[in-house]
């Protein structure tokens, strides 16, 4: 199981056509949508198309070591799974499924704050491996028990993102009216009837549930009230003060993500964190943003030596990855493709879209002559 | 037609294409068959898979799917042993009784009895058949399914009853047996396909199979329990196998398809098939009541549990389905009954007793067949509305009353056919006596009827199979001092009727086994599941395989429940308010409060103080006002003074908050709190069961009501007045509250003051239904001082960006009790103490 590989879908948008016709539309537009007209998810994929990179062929050359060593442990490979929110909605049991791939593979798995899952049975299954993405929990008591139970659990690595001072407006996911569990309009219920794996999957799943968050919220909270209570509860804006009080209490790794001003990486530095991920959140809160990739470059260089750089947004392959970290990321993540992986294969699609971007990345790699992640950059065409 | 909320145009027109489809299929039958083909069976032409689907859909009626649903809820899995032990009768069914049947060429059971013991006993039988035909088959059901659908709809009884009948009679009498049979199988596909969906929407709602296994209790998986009150295993294996054998195979209606098969091995096949689908009942009837009992325990009235999950928990269309599936499990087994009551009247009666046994022609018998039908039908619809004066518990009744209809036939069947020595005599007095002694006990015990003899009537698993014992006897003991009289004939013999050793037979037998070895292993899964419940990584799922290290089991859940613990208990040191509400005046109903008016009721002051769940009041000119309450007896009081400078939609413009563009609409997706107004929530049978967040049950336990000043149920948008409150996301707290309003079970009265600076509200409330303080009890004046939970709140909107940041755009929403965002759980309400009388002179006042 672990080294699954499907060749019928070899590539990243093979599996999306795939897990397209397997999701209902609203959960799929959700997975997919950007902000507003979706520039930025558009340029994401085309500035992370213009990096180009120059193999040596000459040097000798033996083989190519996907590993990166990140906060005292040596990963498989130099790219993770992001947190992605209800992913139980796009497909039932997703971040199980994803959580115990990525274990098994030895990549980390950042569960999102409003997952379907526990943090608990998300540490259980990962081993002990996975990392916990936070918003900025308004409420301190809340702030205070969510802490204490990531401790608990035992993740190592805690992220907290940024980047969502606002909910994203998509217009999609108004039009569907969201919702989880999902609202049993009349469109709805259509759309779910017509992905018949889905529906069956997800009644053996049970509904989904923000299950990590479900202590906090007042039950049979009537599904008008829940974003308002999210918003007042849990994911607040956070600036530097805010941020403060939680470097205070975490003492493990510290990843800020959502950052892609370098005047924010400083402060982060500043604050005392470990690591940042340079992000737009693939598009999805400012359509007129920057994609990330562009100014990586420019803070790698300045700050590689003081903090870690991580990246997401618009990676699709083994190539996007090895751009990406050629630009001068240390780590990268990816978002969509993984749920991809998931809605088209399942229990596999986890092992299926890690195997497939592993041996891409080893097929450039070697290509390159490149033997390790950390020399990439040697290899960047610079503009 | 009352206006209808539980169903949408969508769910009428899934219930309209159910119909359409099955008078398509009747008719088309009807039209295709053979001019002069039987009525009765057919043209014999009838295919292995009809048969089989038409058996177990004519098998399941509305009364089973309401009792096996309301059983499986308050006990598990126990009542499957009736739908798992079937099996071993159709066996005995198909290999058996079938090739006799066949072999002698009979269209109803009692001219079997007429071969073997003459005349007497076929004319006995007969009557005996009609009888059983109209209570089993025809009015039971019709009465049951007409009543669901009357609940659904909001019909009268009568008018689903007539309309349910018309339906089914239709093709019953166009297309005789063989319309029957087609659309029967459809109709047990639709019923498959609709429990079906329930199961897995339930499954969905309960948290999958993991969520299920956690939380369903392990002795609800138990099948074999010998200390059961319901079913004790002891009984079971003694008495079913008498009902059984009546049932599945003597019993006209069931056997009818089994005389209509071209040949033996299709019967035997058709019947194998049958066996076959009878697996699936405990997964698709029965599991969803475990499930709807996971959901939502502590429904008293288990007949209701199959109702009340369709109405929650089906989404739109659905809802239509499963009353497709409802009138589907009545037309199958109406449209059964009425064609054996036409073919044993018509063929042995009529026939032989009025036409004196002339020959009939194809004509007559189909005319006749056909007038027979109508009038059975009519017999029927009398029969159906009759019963809705007899007793209440009719699902139990009908339950048990196959317990005593089946020792007289089983015994003539079992021991009459097979053992030779019986005679004529032996079988007429076992069978009369037996009738007569089934009949006393069972009306008896139905009743509890004891005469001081005995404690209490056995278990009526026990009872039949006594009742057996006791007519074999009879049976017996005559046979051994007669002697065979002159018409009776011996049927052949077993080993010259079936052909053992063709191919056919072997692939057959070679079935049963297959499904005997299944049917042995869904009890040893199942025992196993009851020793084990409550460890997921245990359960048979495709899941659970790869995960089964697993997600939210054991010590990780615990873990996370502690540790919240800080953010959710604490409310105890809350001081929550308590009001003291006494007898007074009647007040003049029309929304003003008069000077004195409620000089006699108690007063609620500071409304600016209370807790404010939005922002607090910094100006009493903005929002204050009192509150009295009281009672004359007959009804509860609330009256509101509300001051408040600027009114929502009389001095604003109206607007819309950002998070719900319906917020001003009358549907559920609308605000009722939307605008200005006031709220009253009260927990008349003050008590909880969860330590939080527990919500009112919209029911007069508990509900939560709105008065606007800008809308209303009953005056629409613009007009003040009652609105539904939560959990209006719930359907039955929505179609309570929405009966209440039509009813004037609560009424209240606005009125805008003329400086538009405020309203007054006067709202009364009859105890009865809305104060329900346990179980069919209402509050009433004569009773001792009782206590409710009681809160009120009173919300105030003003300009659009006021109030922005929250969800409604409130300025303010103030509460007489509970903290912010928890002031809606029950453990948070305040008290109201209920005086019966008068309020006491204190010695202070005077
Ligand atoms: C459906 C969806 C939900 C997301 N939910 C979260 C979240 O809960 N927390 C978070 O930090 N980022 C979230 N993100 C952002 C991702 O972590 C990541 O930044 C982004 O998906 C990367 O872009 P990519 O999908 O193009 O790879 C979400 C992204 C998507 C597509």
């Amino acid at each position: 199981m672990k080294d699954f590989f499907d060749p019928r879908y070899p590539d990243i948008s093979d599996l999306r056509a795939k897990a397209q016709k397997r999701i209902p539309n609203f959960a799929f537009a959700y997975l997919e949508g950007g902000c507003m007209e979706e520039i930025s998810v558009a340029r994401n994929r085309s500035d992370v198309a213009a990096v180009q990179l120059r193999s040596q062929l000459l040097t000798p050359f033996d083989k190519s070591y996907l590993e990166v060593e990140l906060f005292g442990h040596t990963y498989s490979a130099p790219f993770g799974i992001a947190p992605i929110g209800l992913q139980g909605l796009m497909w039932p049991k997703a971040p199980e499924i994803l959580a115990k791939s990525a274990a098994d593979k030895n990549i980390p798995y950042v569960l999102s704050t409003v997952s379907s899952a526990s943090l608990e049975s998300i540490a259980e299954i990962s081993q002990g491996k996975a990392w916990y993405q936070l918003y900025n929990p308004t409420d301190n008591s809340i702030r205070e028990d969510l802490l204490n139970r990531i401790k608990q659990a035992g993740y190592p690595v805690l992220v907290v993102t940024v980047d969502v001072p606002t909910f994203g407006f998509r217009p999609r996911d108004i039009k569907n009216g969201l919702a989880m569990p999902p609202n049993m309009t009349v469109k709805n219920i259509l759309q779910m009837l017509a992905k018949p794996s889905w529906l069956w999957e997800t009644a053996l799943a049970g509904k989904p549930e923000m299950q990590t968050l479900k202590p906090y919220m007042p039950k049979d909270m009537p599904m008008d009230q829940l974003a308002a209570f999210m918003n007042k509860t849990v994911m607040g804006r956070v600036d530097i003060e805010g941020l403060k009080p939680i470097r205070d209490m975490w003492q493990g790794p510290l990843v800020i993500k959502g950052l892609i001003n370098p005047q924010d990486v400083k402060l982060a530095i500043e604050l005392g964190a470990d690591g940042v991920v340079i992000s737009n959140h693939g598009g999805r809160q400012l359509d007129a943003g920057e994609s990330p990739i562009k100014p990586l470059q420019g803070i790698a260089k300045k700050y590689r030596s003081d903090i870690k750089i991580f990246m997401d947004s618009g990676l699709r392959s083994g190539t996007n990855i090895a751009a990406s970290l050629a630009s001068g990321a240390d780590f990268t993540f990816l978002g969509r493709p993984f749920v991809y992986g998931v809605g088209a294969l399942g229990k596999k699609g986890g092992y299926h879209t890690i195997n497939t971007l592993m041996m891409q990345l080893t097929q450039i790699m070697n290509q390159l002559g490149c033997s390790k992640v950390a020399d990439l950059p040697q290899y960047l065409v610079e503009e | 037609m009352v206006e209808n909320a539980v169903l949408h145009s969508i769910d009428f027109y899934v219930i309209g294409i159910y119909v359409f489809l099955l008078l398509a299929i009747g008719l088309f039958v009807s039209m295709r068959q053979a001019k002069n083909a039987s009525l009765f069976v057919g043209d014999k032409s009838v295919g292995f898979a009809s048969i089989g689907m038409s058996i177990w859909g004519t098998n399941i009626g509305p009364s089973f799917l309401i009792a096996s649903f309301g059983a499986a809820y308050s006990s598990g899995m126990l009542i499957a042993n009736f739908e798992w032990f079937a099996w071993i009768f159709l066996l005995i069914l198909g290999m058996v009784f079938t090739p006799f049947y066949l072999k002698s060429n009979v269209t109803t059971i009692p001219q079997i009895i007429k071969r073997r013991f003459g005349d007497g006993m076929y004319r006995l039988l007969s009557i005996y058949s009609l009888i059983t035909i109209v209570i089993i088959w025809l009015g039971s059901g019709l009465y049951v399914g007409g009543l669901l659908f009357s609940q659904f709809t909001g019909w009268e009884l009568w008018q689903s009853v007539l309309l349910l009948l018309i339906i089914a009679t239709s093709f019953t009498i166009v297309g005789g047996l063989a319309a029957v049979i087609a659309t029967d199988a459809f109709q047990t596909v639709l019923m498959i396909v609709g429990m079906a969906a329930l199961t897995l929407i339930g499954l969905y709602e309960v948290g999958g199979i993991d969520g299920l296994m956690a939380k369903a209790p392990a002795e609800y998986w138990r099948l074999i329990d010998f200390d059961s009150e319901s079913v004790p295993w002891m009984s079971f294996v003694l008495g079913y196998p008498i009902m059984g054998v009546w049932f599945w195979c003597t019993d006209q209606t069931i056997v009818q398809r089994v005389f209509a098969s071209k040949d033996v091995p299709t019967a035997q096949k058709g019947i194998l098939l049958a066996a076959v689908l009878k697996i699936l009942p405990p997964f698709i009837f029965i599991l969803p009541g475990i499930i709807f009992y996971v959901l939502q325990p502590g429904i008293e009235n288990t007949d209701g549990a199959f109702i009340a999950m369709v109405s929650e928990y089906m989404p739109i269309g659905f809802r239509g389905l499963m009353i497709a599936v409802l009138m589907a499990a009545l037309i199958s087994t109406l449209d059964s009954g009425l064609n054996s009551f036409s073919t044993i009247f018509t063929l042995d009666i009529y026939q032989p007793m009025i036409k004196k046994g002339k020959e009939l022609s194809g004509k007559e018998v189909r005319l006749i067949g056909r007038i027979v039908t109508l009038a059975a039908s009519a017999l029927a619809f009398v029969w159906a509305l009759a019963m809705e004066g007899m007793a209440t518990n009719l699902f139990e009744i009908f339950q048990t009353l196959i317990a005593f209809l089946a020792p007289p036939l089983t015994t003539l069947f079992l021991v009459g056919l097979l053992w030779k020595r019986v005679t004529t005599a032996g079988a007429t007095y076992g069978f009369v006596l037996g009738c007569i002694t089934c009949m006393t006990v069972g009306i008896c015990s139905i009743n509890g009827q004891t005469f001081g003899l005995f404690e209490q009537w056995p278990h009526f698993l026990n009872l039949t199979f006594i009742l057996f014992i006791v007519t074999s006897a009879i049976t017996i003991g005559i046979s051994l001092v007669t002697k065979h009289s002159a018409d009776e004939e011996f049927l052949p013999k077993f080993k010259d009727v079936a052909n053992t050793d063709s191919s056919q037979n072997k692939s057959i037998w070679r079935g049963w086994l297959i499904l005997a070895i299944v049917m042995v292993g869904l009890y040893a899964g199942f025992e196993y599941l009851a020793r084990n419940a409550g460890n997921t990584s245990d359960i048979p799922s495709s899941l659970s395989t790869e995960l089964s290290s697993s997600p939210s089991t054991g010590s990780s859940t615990k873990k996370t429940a502690s540790h919240s613990e800080p953010l959710t208990t604490n409310t105890d040191g809350l001081g929550l308010p308590e009001v003291n509400v006494y007898r007074g005046e009647t007040p003049t109903f029309d929304g003003f409060i008069d000077q004195n008016e409620y000089q006699d009721a108690t007063m609620l002051t500071g409304i600016e103080n209370w807790n404010p769940q939005f922002s607090a009041v910094s100006d009493p000119k903005d929002l204050s006002g009192t509150v009295w309450i009281k009672h004359d007896g007959e009804y509860l009081y609330f009256a509101f003074d509300i001051v408040d400078n600027l009114m929502y939609g009389v001095d604003t413009p109206r607007w819309l908050p950002q998070e719900n563009p319906n917020a001003h609409e009358l549907t559920r997706e609308g605000f009722p709190w939307f605008g200005d107004g006031v709220e009253v929530l009260i927990n008349a049978k003050n008590s909880f069961s969860q330590e939080d967040g527990e919500l009112n049950k919209g029911n007069g336990h508990s509900w939560q009501m709105v008065v606007s000043t800008h809308k209303s149920r009953l005056g629409g948008v613009g007009v003040a007045g009652l609105l539904e409150g939560e959990e209006r996301s719930m359907l039955s707290a929505w179609n309570n509250y929405q009966k209440w309003i039509l009813n004037k079970d609560m009424e209240a009265k606005v009125r805008i003051k003329p400086d538009s600076k405020g309203y007054t509200v006067e709202w009364r409330i009859r105890p009865d239904p809305c104060l329900e303080i346990s179980p069919g009890e209402f509050w009433s004046a004569d009773m001792p001082v009782t206590k409710m939970g009681l809160n009120l709140a009173v919300a105030d909107l003003d300009n659009e960006n006021e109030g922005a940041g929250n969800w409604g755009n409130f300025w303010h929403e103030n509460w007489w009790s509970g903290e912010r965002d928890k002031r809606t759980w029950l453990k948070q309400w305040g008290t109201m103490v209920l005086h019966g009388k008068t309020q006491p002179i204190s010695t202070q006042d005077i």
